[in-house]
């Protein structure tokens, strides 16, 4: 049975490339923040990407929005990745458009706008993710992090309901991090868009994840708050490296 | 010894047979890709108007930015050909065979083949490293997760504009070829060679022009699709863009010369 506030539900769920690992029982809540944290090589991405819909699982069922993800048609499946958003930890921009013109896109291709408003529209979202990057030039003389802001804008343009991110604070200064994590707030707490993302960000996850999965490498365990976490995984909670919990 | 050259011969044979299976296997596989592109295309009314415009940009890339290169190898081959073929066809049958002829070669073989080459060469090559590129660093991935369908938006576009760059081009070409070719030789070298102007107007039959028109659209479709196949085919690793790019080409390049082959055993 699904709970309506649920928005994903994911039961006995394990990855295809996992299949040693412990089966997923799971459910998000609407407008949540829920956080995979873990060790690299421990198949965060993996997860992320099966929790998503994108990678058909070994076992398991997975339920987005009241939808047996893979009972879709190919073309139900393609109109629900509208809804779904999935940025991968490279963001990946068109590299042959400009800045504008990679975020008008989608609302183009799905006739959701016409082009002007849909610049507009693009104009206004950026505005509110605070980019200050540069709009009329391609992607490769941008930094990473305006890079990211496009790539969400771009998802953002489809008025997704839920978003999942790969490493979104990966590889970006100190600062840029605080102004995705404050873009990733207005997401879950005003804009109501649950969000899934994967993260060696603790920070964050101690102050703002709803729900934290954490990857040990056996499997993906269910902590319903830092503090839980902190007490099932003390090391990696405090963030002592990985061999060296005895020596901590 | 006698057991020694059986199995030479044989691996001879089995190493024929191999690549004769290989290759009619690659030329299943490219037209299924193709049918499989064209119907996403049809299928999908959404997203037109947003996959219209690379067409449009293929298009002048592949067809009118082509042009200056095309006009100069048409005159120059015009040119040579009729000057060679003509004094010596001129004994050989009546002024109208030896126009028909040359139209025949010219305006509709060779026209074909070499702009089949030029296209493979100039935008075959781009448009699978344009492709390939953009496997590479995950574009088209992304492109997916937004829900688009991809073979509709990015890879139909290019096919078309390559069938339709492609026939404009081979008809520019052969157009250039023989009546830019006769008029060069009529005025540089002798007089006598204008008179084939008219001979060469009545030298096209409906069903010639038919077999070219579709013959190039066919071009068209293999060099652009074999170029998108074999971008789409790009991994991870940018080791394998130039291996994807050389097999689009070289792949591409082979089934022209056949499907020009089908098309001379046909229409004969």
């Amino acid at each position: 049975m699904n709970d309506s506030a649920d928005i994903l539900v994911a039961e006995q769920l394990l990855p295809d490339h996992l299949r040693e690992q412990r089966p997923l029982d799971y459910r998000i809540a609407t407008g949540s923040i829920t956080c995979l944290v873990g060790r690299n090589f421990t198949g965060k991405t993996r997860w992320l990407r099966t929790l998503a819909g994108l990678d058909p699982p070994a076992s398991g069922r997975l339920e987005i929005m009241a939808a047996d993800v893979w009972a879709l048609a190919p073309d139900a499946w393609q109109r629900m990745r509208t809804n779904v958003a999935f940025i991968t930890a490279e963001a990946p921009v068109i590299s042959w458009m400009d800045g504008i013109s990679n975020v008008t896109l989608p609302a183009i291709y799905h006739e959701l706008e016409g082009e002007v408003a849909a610049r507009q529209q693009a104009l206004d979202l950026l505005a509110k993710l605070g980019y200050d990057g540069a709009l009329d030039v391609l992607p490769a003389y941008l930094d990473r992090h305006h890079r990211s802001l496009l790539a969400l804008a771009r998802c953002l343009m489809l008025a997704p309901e839920m978003v999942f991110i790969d490493e979104p604070f990966e590889l970006t200064d100190r600062s840029s991090r605080l102004a995705m994590e404050r873009v990733m707030r207005w997401l879950a707490r005003e804009q109501g868009i649950t969000l899934v993302t994967s993260t060696h960000n603790l920070a964050f996850v101690r102050e703002h994840a709803d729900a934290v999965l954490y990857a040990d490498g056996t499997g993906l365990y269910v902590h319903r708050s830092w503090d839980d976490l902190e007490a099932a995984a003390p090391a990696f909670a405090k963030g002592i490296p990985d061999g060296e919990e005895d020596h901590g | 010894m006698v057991r020694g050259l059986t199995t030479r011969l044989g691996s001879v044979f089995g190493w024929t047979g191999r690549r004769v299976i290989n290759s009619v296997l690659y030329a299943v596989d490219l037209t299924v890709f193709i049918i499989h592109v064209s119907s996403s295309f049809i299928r999908h009314a959404r997203g037109r108007r947003a996959a219209f415009r690379p067409m449009v940009n293929q298009v002048i890339f592949t067809g009118v930015d082509a042009l200056p290169m095309i006009t100069f190898l048409a005159m120059v081959i015009g040119v040579s050909l009729i000057v060679q073929f003509l004094p010596l066809a001129e004994q050989l049958a009546t002024p109208q065979d030896s126009a028909n002829l040359l139209a025949d070669l010219v305006g509709l073989e060779f026209s074909s083949v070499i702009t089949a080459i030029i296209v493979a060469g100039r935008s075959g090559t781009s448009l699978a490293v344009f492709i390939g590129n953009m496997r590479l660093n995950r574009e088209i991935e992304a492109l997916e997760h937004l829900g688009f369908d991809v073979n509709h938006f990015l890879l139909a576009p290019p096919i078309f504009a390559a069938a339709v760059a492609q026939l404009v081009l081979a008809t520019y070409f052969g157009a250039f070829a023989l009546f830019g070719g006769v008029l060069l030789a009529g005025l540089f070298i002798s007089a006598d060679f204008l008179q084939y102007l008219e001979f060469m107007i009545y030298g096209f039959q409906g069903w010639q022009v038919a077999g070219f028109v579709l013959k190039n659209l066919i071009f068209g479709l293999v060099i652009g699709g074999a170029a998108c196949w074999h971008g789409m085919k790009v991994g991870r690793s940018p080791t394998e863009l130039p291996q994807q790019v050389q097999g689009a080409i070289v792949g591409s390049l082979v089934l022209v010369f056949l499907v020009d082959a089908a098309f001379v055993l046909v229409l004969r």
